[in-house]
């Protein structure tokens, strides 16, 4: 992985290209960053062609903000804030429930866990899991799902994290904390129901 | 040795952000059947999310962008222009002020009734009061759409 000074300054190369007009600079920032993008589009809206429209749009924002774009973070992580909020503002115009409380989302009662859990748990050790974690992530809300993705698939800290969501890192880690209870308990049920 | 299982933020931590501060939590984690089959459920889970393949787009999205862009205008910071604007109107009427006053401003203060003091400070800390408030609201509110909670 590159140093931050380093990516700081490959990001003001490119955007400097950019805003002199260099269109090839601009697919490069594109290439660079599609994933994370996609990433955060996929984790958050269900409707394929939505996703395309929506990470058109996100690059169009990009690329009229640019000349906004203060460096005051990586421009991966600037562009994934605008691709976050743009997946926000979509899922509030079509009143899309964002965070639906179900008990998984549910803070842990004390001493939290299920009469079959430990023997559950022991089996799954054994288990293809990687099934039961896909269909588990689907059933997260948006927002759980893109913060775990984050995470753990993009390896973003819980400061990145933050500024992409924009929200303080402790809101980030408690959320994170929330997203990761409510995949197990949701891999433990659907595990329970694939057995029953 | 300690009995009391760990919570389930104690497992995360101890799992996800190993340090030093949870020592105390190794020693009962060693000895815990029930503690480390949760603390492997979760390690396996997030491995396995690590693990899921990355989504791509179907389509040559910097190609498909790029044929939709205009040249970039140089566009004016109306935001920035306006508050440099406002602060030079500020200053120069302020100037004006302090310098067709300034042989009285000395004893502006002194010569104010005390009830007329207290008028004045009353209403500018209503009025901060009142800001004070109306930015938290917004702050909250903002939060509130944010979190979403």
């Amino acid at each position: 992985m590159e140093s931050l000074p380093n990516q700081l300054s490959n990001d003001r190369i490119l955007v400097r290209k950019v805003l002199t007009g260099d269109q090839r600079a601009f697919s490069q920032i594109i290439k660079e960053t599609e994933g994370l993008v996609a990433q955060i589009i996929f984790k958050m809206i269900a409707n394929s062609d939505d996703r395309k429209d929506l990470a058109q749009d996100v690059y169009l924002k990009v690329y009229q903000q640019l000349d906004r774009f203060r460096f005051q973070a990586k421009l991966s992580t600037w562009i994934g804030q605008i691709a976050y909020h743009t997946c926000l503002h979509h899922l509030e115009r079509k009143k899309i429930a964002l965070v639906p409380i179900g008990d998984s989302d549910r803070e842990p009662s004390p001493g939290f866990s299920t009469p079959f859990e430990n023997e559950i748990e022991g089996q799954l050790m054994r288990e293809e899991l990687s099934q039961l974690v896909a269909s588990a992530m689907d059933q997260l809300n948006p927002i759980y799902r893109t913060l775990i993705t984050l995470y753990h698939q993009e390896e973003l800290s819980y400061s990145e994290i933050g500024q992409i969501v924009q929200l303080p890192e402790g809101t980030v880690k408690s959320y994170l904390f929330r997203a990761r209870k409510a995949l197990k308990a949701h891999v433990l049920r659907i595990y329970n129901t694939n057995i029953g | 040795m300690n009995t009391s299982h760990l919570t389930d933020q104690q497992i995360q931590l101890f799992v996800f952000q190993q340090g030093n501060e949870f020592e105390p939590w190794a020693t009962h984690m060693a000895t815990c059947k029930e503690c480390q089959l949760k603390a492997t459920l979760y390690r396996s889970v997030l491995e396995e999310v690590a693990n899921l393949e990355k989504p791509v787009f179907n389509i040559d999205l910097a190609s498909q962008v790029i044929s939709q862009l205009e040249p970039i205008k140089p566009s004016i910071d109306f935001s920035r222009t306006l508050v440099g604007f406002i602060v030079l109107v500020l200053v120069s009427w302020l100037g004006s002020i302090v310098y067709w006053t300034s042989h009285e401003l000395a004893s502006l203060f002194t010569r104010l009734s005390s009830m007329a003091t207290y008028l004045i400070l009353l209403t500018s800390s209503s009025l901060l009061i009142f800001l004070v408030i109306s930015l938290y609201q917004e702050f909250l509110d903002k939060m509130k759409r944010l979190t979403l909670s």
